[in-house]
């Protein structure tokens, strides 16, 4: 349909190109009678061709948004897009299944290490006790410059947690 | 002027003949038009039908999934506050083994008694960490072995029966497990 009246305004235009050029063509041989009938004739042809294009443009263009809309809310259109939201909800939740398995175990570990660090923390200090009192009693046999040297050292690896260290420092308490 | 009439008639014939031809043509695929516009209609028919077969499969699944989610997450949660708790049971039993060691040595210093407690919880993490079986088994086993070895040594030293004072038992456990160390 749209082509049909596409072709019709096509060969409107023509004809009054043709009649421009008739016009032209009469008025080069004198016969300006001819040519001022012709040319106010080819130009409101023209005009109304032109006019008639550009509204078979809109048209067209609303025609196209028209049909496009019918294909989006069309029912095997909205069936796809229901299937394609109900997969993606699908792959969704697993993702968030997993994000909340990964978030208990490392919950858990969290604890337990929390529970590890106190255990440790109470350990060391009787380790500190212990060892400090040891270094105590040996104070007066050891230098003073010594001294303060392990106790400093005790202190610090008390500080750091670090247990080997502090047995280490035993071990020179002991060994002097 | 014939002319122009004669030429205007020829358009006019020329436009009846190509009108008649298209009619014939049409008439011609009348069927196979029907026929496809039909089909056409069939196969939307099949791939509602299909799409909507599938969307309810799908949220079949969606909903078994987030039933079948709840209850293993509810599980899990259990199961983990389960294993905490038995840590903890764990900790708190190696921190008797420690008081035990200790009542059982009057003299036994601190450090000594320490890294007997240092190397059980070593091997309790171990065992925590270690994935689920022959390695996990193989250091729970070690586990247990230390801990006979640390109760052997308290009733040894309970029935007066070490000689210097020194639970030998544990302590030749870690030297083994630090020379296995070594080794590997």
């Amino acid at each position: 349909m749209f082509a049909r009246i596409f072709q019709i305004l096509l060969l409107l235009c023509a004809l009054a190109m043709l009649l421009f050029l008739a016009g032209f063509v009469f008025a080069q041989t004198g016969m300006v009678f001819l040519a001022v009938l012709l040319f106010p004739l080819a130009s409101k042809i023209l005009l109304v061709s032109l006019s008639a294009l550009g509204l078979l443009a809109v048209l067209a263009v609303l025609w196209a948004c028209w049909s496009e809309m019918r294909r989006y809310f069309g029912r095997d259109a909205r069936g796809l897009r229901h299937v394609w939201s109900l997969y993606h909800k699908q792959r969704a939740f697993s993702r968030r299944q997993l994000s909340e398995w990964r978030q208990i175990h490392y919950k858990n570990h969290f604890k337990r290490q929390r529970l590890l660090v106190a255990n440790n923390r109470k350990h060391l200090q009787t380790l500190f006790d212990e060892i400090d009192k040891e270094l105590s009693a040996k104070k007066h046999q050891l230098p003073r410059a010594h001294y303060k040297a392990l106790h400093k050292a005790l202190r610090r690896s008390h500080q750091r947690g670090d247990a080997q260290s502090l047995l280490s420092v035993r071990g020179e308490i002991v060994c002097r | 002027m014939s002319l122009i009439s004669r030429w205007l008639d020829e358009t006019v014939e020329f436009w009846h003949r190509r009108r008649d031809r298209n009619l014939r043509w049409e008439l011609n695929r009348q069927n196979d038009v029907r026929e496809l516009r039909y089909a056409k209609a069939m196969a939307e028919q099949a791939l509602v039908s299909q799409l909507k077969k599938q969307a309810q499969q799908l949220a079949h699944e969606l909903a078994v999934s987030k039933t079948k989610n709840v209850n293993e997450l509810a599980m899990v949660k259990v199961q983990c506050r389960q294993e905490l708790k038995d840590y903890q049971q764990y900790l708190q039993s190696l921190d008797r083994l420690k008081d035990s060691l200790r009542d059982s040595y009057a003299h036994l210093p601190e450090a000594v008694a320490f890294t007997i407690h240092h190397h059980a919880k070593q091997l309790l993490n171990r065992m925590w960490e270690a994935e689920e079986g022959p390695e996990k088994m193989k250091v729970e086993m070690q586990l247990l072995q230390f801990m006979a070895a640390v109760h052997e040594d308290s009733r040894a030293a309970l029935q007066d029966e070490s000689k210097d004072g020194l639970p030998q038992n544990a302590l030749a456990f870690i030297d083994a497990d630090a020379e296995l160390k070594v080794i590997r």
